[in-house]
């Protein structure tokens, strides 16, 4: 079987117990089984507000927690065919999935057996590993803002591989290593290296369960009181035609101002409710007449809605994120022993711009010695409009920069173009992503001279795809 | 994106005979992380809101009215916000004095995943006293 096969084997079992747990854990009742019940009067006066309040803001319609663009599902960069060069402070709420096969990969021809390596990795949530051992409902409020489940959302496990002819197993001695400096591997072997990873998020500005949302909840206390005002009002003013008598062709009623008894009244209001009756209301009274019921008041009111939360959204995807991490690759045909501890620190520096910085220290071990180094990488990531949190993310362009030291060997310098490619158009599949990237490098791993590399690969993040999947399900009456 | 609207029961107008001592229960539930709701009154009191001690976690109850009202018709409101929520579940439901079931006037399920979405649903309560 070729690695490229078993790659795509590995994932495909994976996705399948994920979805088979998913399909459980979604399994409660969602929605009422009946079929929808209309409402044209509270539709026609919602929609009213709406309209009013498009031309007085943008809202800014952006994601929250499972969605946080410093969610990491690539590959991590330690592994050789990762599409990123920079690691990110949190993983996905639940399982997180990279593969990046070696047929999708190219590079110069100099430096083509160095890239020739699939990479794959999941990475699970110790929350999502948790609640899948308890059978709870990862998503469900009832255990997602629990401390436990909080605290457990903040480690992160990979289990990864690198399968192929792989240039990172060490380092060849280049021009510039000194006589005397540790010995670094020259193999370049057809290796499978298992990559073991986690993490922990020391800082985290974007835990949504810890996010203050007392600005919306006011803002929505006000919008509450003045809809109930408008509504109100709206009904009273039809109700005093329907006594007047203006609505007896549609009721085939005889009324002529006298008043109208409770269950009568009740009667009238709930036949608002009828699409067929409120048109011919509609029709009776004058759409204009009607839409100028609307108060500026109650379309303030909603105004402020919108911007209490788009300030609020914002706010909460610009706090700094900090995290730490472990990884390692080993070889099991021999070759160098990797090690790296890292920094992670994510920061938002406003709506479609953010910044991200690793800084780690690495130990390679081979034939009973090691050579430490270390590496400093940075990203600046921009995406072209703000996340809608419907469907896929936005379309995100990476420019990231990676410089790298280890004993006896030259520095490396890379720089990489990211583009991360969502599926357009499919809601369910909005959990997953097609990143392509284009590095350069002074230098490969294997040999002392520039290199170019592009990497493809796709990655999904099931806690997206799991509420997307839930959102769909179950819901028959659209408005 | 629109909010997702599934309902099995939803009058605008309930009458409520006091003087048999009905009363209605609001219940609302969510899915996610934090849910921002309100039920108000006409007066900008409220009802029901997530500062309410949950019954279980992610899900509020009240009883209503707890004293008589001096109005005799009033309206109650409720807007869900999706900010840090993608679900919530409405109830209103009427009952008689020994606590049985007299009418769902309310019964229906809110989702969307746009963190800005919002939904408004209203309920006129005629009150006899």
């Amino acid at each position: 079987m070729s690695s490229f096969t078993k790659g795509i084997s590995g994932v495909l079992v994976l996705v399948l117990v994920i979805a088979g747990h998913a399909a459980r854990t979604s399994a409660q009742p969602a929605a009422p089984a009946a079929a929808g019940v209309g409402d044209a009067f509270s539709e026609w006066l919602r929609a009213q507000l709406i309209a009013a309040n498009q031309a007085t803001g943008e809202a800014a319609k952006v994601a929250v927690g499972s969605r946080s663009n410093a969610n990491q599902t690539e590959a991590p960069s330690i592994s050789t065919n990762s599409t990123t060069l920079v690691d990110t402070s949190s993983a996905s709420d639940l399982v997180g999935i990279a593969l990046n096969a070696a047929g999708l990969t190219a590079g110069t021809s100099s430096s083509k057996n160095s890239t020739d390596t699939t990479t794959g990795s999941a990475t699970v949530s110790g929350y999502a590993l948790y609640a899948a051992a308890l059978g709870y409902e990862p998503l469900s409020p009832e255990y997602y803002c629990q401390p436990w489940a909080s605290a457990m959302r903040r480690f992160s496990f990979t289990a990864g591989f690198d399968d192929g002819n792989s240039g990172t197993n060490g380092s060849a001695p280049s021009a510039t290593q000194s006589s005397g400096s540790k010995p670094a591997e020259t193999t370049n072997s057809n290796n499978v290296k298992p990559i073991i990873a986690g993490a922990k998020v020391i800082l985290w500005g974007r835990d949504v369960c810890r996010a203050d949302f007392a600005k919306v909840q006011e803002a929505v206390d006000t919008a509450t009181t003045a809809f109930g005002k408008l509504s109100n009002d709206i009904q009273n003013r039809l109700l005093e035609m329907y006594q007047d008598g203006k609505f007896n062709r549609i009721f085939n009623e005889t009324r002529d101002g006298s008043a109208v008894s409770a269950t009568d009244e009740m009667n009238f209001l709930n036949k608002l409710r009828d699409t067929e009756t409120f048109t011919k209301i509609q029709t009776e009274v004058g759409l204009d007449t009607m839409n100028s019921w609307v108060t500026a008041a109650a379309v303030k009111a909603f105004s402020d809605l919108n911007s209490a939360a788009s300030l609020a959204i914002a706010e909460f995807q610009q706090r700094p994120q900090f995290s730490v991490s472990f990884q390692t690759k080993q070889p099991q045909n021999g070759g160098a022993d990797q090690y790296q501890g890292e920094a992670i620190f994510d920061y938002g520096i406003n709506r479609l711009f953010s910044f991200t910085g690793n800084g780690s220290y690495n130990v390679q071990h081979i034939q009973g010695q090691n050579a430490q180094g270390g590496q400093i990488a940075a990203g600046l990531q921009f995406q072209f409009s703000p996340d809608k949190l419907t469907g896929p993310k936005p379309v995100r362009l990476s420019l990231l920069g990676q410089a790298k030291w280890m004993e006896g060997v030259s520095p490396t310098y890379s720089a990489q173009f990211k583009i991360n490619l969502p599926i357009p158009y499919v809601q369910w599949l909005a959990g997953v992503e097609v990143p392509i990237s284009i590095t350069v490098a002074n230098r490969s791993d294997l040999i002392n001279e520039a290199e170019v590399r592009g990497t493809i690969g796709f990655t999904i993040d099931t806690s997206q795809v799991l509420a997307t999947m839930r959102n769909i399900s179950g819901l028959d009456q659209s408005q | 994106m629109a909010v997702n609207v599934s309902c099995s029961g939803r009058v605008l107008a309930v009458g409520l005979d006091l003087t048999a001592g009905e009363y209605l229960v609001y219940e609302v539930s969510f899915l996610g992380a934090q849910a921002v709701f309100a039920i108000t009154d006409l007066t900008g009191a409220v009802i029901l809101s997530p500062s309410t001690p949950p019954v279980t976690p992610g899900k509020c109850r009240t009883r209503w009215p707890l004293t008589t009202p001096s109005q005799d018709d009033v309206t109650h409101t409720l807007v869900v916000h999706f900010v840090a929520a993608t679900q919530y579940i409405y109830s209103a439901i009427r009952y008689d004095k020994s606590g049985n079931q007299l009418q769902t006037c309310k019964n229906c399920t809110y989702a969307s995943t746009t963190a800005t979405d919002y939904f408004p649903e209203a309920l006129r309560i005629l009150l006899t006293k």
